[in-house]
């Protein structure tokens, strides 16, 4: 697995040419874990609003 | 291959750079870009993306054509009539490409691909509507790696955004002097507190800021995030972005053509008069230049006339209008700009060659000064004959109207100042046009003592 220490050694992708910067590559870890929960709990609001208008909308389609 | 010139702002990314030649602008791709392009084209992302108006189309061209060694392929991209810069872009066009970059990546995440960079410079607007030009942006997404290109967005996107919807729009001016975006630190140190109530400006902006003013170590921190996190974090900074609203209200020329000494009538006569003088011009132009366009009332009529217009104007509130009515009419020939025309855009970055000023990007087929002249002479006391010089660094042709100081716009900018125009009368303008142009034809506007003239360029 790569780490953003790789990163910043120009290892990662091979054609990476900017300067990522270590604060903005550790942030980014940092936060994983909260936007990864976020993210999640939106994609599944999102799946069950969609699920209930397919609900509302099929007695109509009968 | 002789007669190739590399372009002055492609020198950065090492995985090729655009070219022209014969007139013709390409992309050579090098070879140590090779398997990411391969990918790109494999996976189906670039059809994707092309079809989807998100990247901008290219086609093959004869690898001879490579004006340096170590080429694998060279393309030919589809041309931008005017490229622009993120600091002469209204606050929706700014938005509109934030967001655009933003599908970008996550599409390319889709396809196991990640935007190597995420410079604002590499979006421009065709056909009226913003689109990724550097088809070298993408490389291949490998498990565990953060988006090196974060700091970039923030900077080239989300921090401006955020100074002009909550403190002011003119401070998009900022990317003039930051020319690789705001740096973060100062983003936060300009927003007002409260934003750090905003979740998204609080990690991506403030505390992104403090993290990047942290002193560099020689053995960082490591970490890693996930496809996930990445599909995450890209979703959070949508989100963020289009939390971001600004609207044109109370600005100098919101309220323009409902404040002008024009009637009804006396506008369609100079709609009429500007159609029939723009048809006169033999070639027919293909490219104009609409000069203090206000919201592009104007700018239209040379689009209907087939020619690719940029609708300049001074204030962001008419440009974002103008950007506005674009996008709702889907109108493809019109780009509205901002530009203050008393201060223009100058070439910047390394060498002062890495973005064109606004004289580099012409001439154009015809520029347009409607009710302009005015402003730049009284308000900004420039001499007549220079203003026909700089019209004549800009255009073939100029259709200008000439405003008298009896008309009201004009008594109203000397109302508060001591008149030194003396040579500011129709003989004096016709005077000042001659030294660059030769008169064409002019054209009285009924019902509004004002002239259009149609002028011809002597010099260059």
């Amino acid at each position: 697995m790569l780490t953003s220490f790789d990163c910043l050694q120009n290892v990662c992708g091979g054609v990476a040419y900017l300067d990522g910067a270590t604060g903005s590559m550790v942030l980014q870890a940092a936060l994983a874990g909260v936007l990864t929960g976020v993210y999640f709990v939106k994609t599944q609001w999102a799946l069950i609003k969609a699920k209930f208008a397919r609900r509302q909308t099929e007695p109509a389609r009968k | 291959m002789s007669g190739a010139r590399r372009v002055a702002a492609s020198f950065r990314d090492p995985s090729g750079f655009v070219f022209r030649s014969g007139g013709v602008l390409y992309r050579q791709v090098n070879q140590p870009y090779q398997e990411h392009f391969d990918r790109l084209v494999q996976s189906g992302l670039q059809d994707e993306l092309v079809n989807e108006r998100l990247l901008v189309p290219t086609e093959p061209a004869g690898l001879e054509l490579a004006p340096e060694q170590g080429a694998t392929a060279v393309l030919r991209p589809e041309p931008v009539p005017t490229i622009s810069y993120p600091y002469e872009w209204s606050f929706g066009q700014l938005k509109d490409a934030a967001l655009l970059t933003l599908e970008v990546v996550r599409r390319a995440l889709g396809a196991g691909m990640i935007l190597k960079d995420a410079s604002a410079y590499n979006v421009q607007f065709l056909r009226g509507r913003p689109i990724l030009i550097d088809t070298l942006s993408f490389e291949t997404y490998r498990e565990g790696e953060p988006w090196i290109a974060y700091r970039q967005f923030c900077q080239h996107f989300l921090a401006p955004l955020a100074l002009m919807a909550l403190v002011d729009v003119r401070l998009s001016s900022l990317l003039r002097m930051h020319i690789d975006g705001i740096p973060l630190d100062l983003a936060s140190k300009l927003l007002p507190g409260s934003t750090r109530l905003r979740p998204g400006l609080l990690v991506h902006v403030h505390v992104h800021g403090k993290a990047l003013s942290q002193p560099a170590t020689e053995n960082p921190k490591t970490a890693s995030v996930s496809k996930t996190a990445l599909f995450a974090l890209v979703d959070n900074l949508r989100s963020t972005v289009e939390g971001l609203r600004w609207e044109p209200k109370g600005t100098q020329w919101a309220a323009y053509y409902e404040d002008t000494n024009y009637t009804e009538p006396a506008m369609a006569e100079k709609r009429r008069q500007v159609t029939n003088l723009l048809q006169k011009i033999s070639p027919k132009p293909t490219t104009c230049w609409d000069l203090g366009a206000n919201t592009g009332e104007f700018s239209r009529i040379a689009a209907r006339l087939g020619m690719d217009t940029v609708a300049w104007d001074v204030d962001p509130g008419a440009v974002e209008r103008a950007y506005a009515w674009v996008k709702a009419a889907d109108e493809p020939h019109i780009l509205p700009l901002l530009q203050d025309l008393t201060n223009p855009s100058p070439g910047l970055g390394w060498a002062s060659q890495e973005r064109d000023s606004l004289t580099a990007r012409g001439p154009v087929g015809v520029v347009m000064a409607l009710a302009l002249v005015h402003h730049l002479a009284i308000s900004n006391n420039v001499p007549l004959p220079r203003i026909a010089e700089f019209f004549a660094s800009l255009g073939e042709w100029a259709l200008v109207e000439f405003v008298p100081k009896e008309d009201s716009q004009v008594r109203r900018l000397l109302g508060s100042r001591r008149d030194i125009f003396t040579d500011y009368h129709e003989e004096g303008f016709e005077r000042a046009m001659a030294t660059a142009f030769t008169i064409e034809a002019r054209v009285p506007i009924e019902g509004a003592a004002r002239s259009l003239y149609l002028l011809r360029r002597t010099v260059r």
